[in-house]
């Protein structure tokens, strides 16, 4: 059982800003990624390889971070997101965005957890049912933005 | 300064060598290594001053890369720019030899910070 805390939002945007740009910014977000659509689902672990925590963001908003990350032109990652994929330019960055989000569950907290892997998922096969969820839009300059929820499972 | 960045990512790379020269390190030139054992070939071609390297890696990780160096009896500076940051893998890695330990995210100042010491020696 894991006790870390789910990331604030300030954690959330300080995180982001410093992996994509002092310009990006985080508000709160009440609905959440819309599950009906297609999105990606990052899940971290604890040392037993048990999944602790995900980080589900809608497809358009990694497409974005994968490609803000290396500067990868927006028209790029917004292709991508309308084929209903991550880009296969921009996977790799997407991987390395969401393998350091491991901080926002484990700074300052007392469990070790890492990044297992990422899946896209849809309304058939849709993000795992969460314990505990907080919510955030991400905004990031030129590229389309969207809706995060960290979550404990 | 020559420093060897070690990471997997190719994207990880270029930030940190990015953040190398924001940081103000003179005359810095690098080279690259996309894991633990292409890092070890870089090594004994390039003999830098320095290196960064990330922790979990395909083929050889940083903390056994490091271990291999220091076990041939070298003694480059050899520091950590990780997502790990727990007590345990700092404290390896400590123990293993390595002078500096940066979380990522970084910042310039967060670098400027853990390197401008270890240089200065």
């Amino acid at each position: 059982m894991c006790s870390n805390p789910l990331p604030t939002l300030n954690t959330v945007e300080k995180l982001m800003q410093c992996l994509l740009g002092n310009q990006v910014e985080a508000r709160n977000s009440a609905p959440g990624p819309d599950l009906n659509k297609p999105h990606v689902v990052a899940s971290y672990v604890d040392d037993a390889q048990a999944v602790q925590r995900v980080l589900v963001c809608e497809l358009g908003l990694a497409n974005s971070m994968g490609a803000a990350m290396s500067m990868i032109p927006a028209g790029v990652a917004n292709d991508a997101t309308k084929a209903g994929v991550v880009a296969e330019n921009i996977a790799g960055n997407l991987g390395e965005v969401l393998n350091i989000c491991v901080n926002l569950f484990t700074e300052n907290a007392p469990d070790r957890l890492t990044f297992k892997d990422l899946q896209v998922c849809g309304p058939k096969n849709p993000a795992p049912p969460v314990k505990q969820a907080v919510k955030y839009a991400i905004d990031i300059p030129r590229y389309i933005g969207g809706s995060l929820l960290a979550g404990s499972i | 300064m020559k420093v060897l960045v070690v990471d997997d990512s190719k994207a990880m790379r270029m930030i940190v060598i990015r953040t190398l020269k924001q940081s103000g390190i003179a005359n810095l030139t690098t080279v690259e290594a996309g894991n633990g054992l292409e890092g070890l070939a870089m090594v004994a071609e390039h003999k830098p001053h320095a290196i960064c390297c990330d922790w979990n890696m395909p083929e050889m990780k940083g903390i056994d890369f490091l271990k291999k160096l220091r076990a041939d009896g070298n003694e480059t500076l050899f520091g950590f720019v990780t997502s790990e940051c727990s007590a345990e893998v700092k404290k390896e890695a400590e123990d293993s030899g390595a002078a500096f330990f940066i979380v990522k995210p970084f910042t310039p100042n967060a670098f400027e910070a853990a390197l401008t010491p270890v240089l200065a020696h």
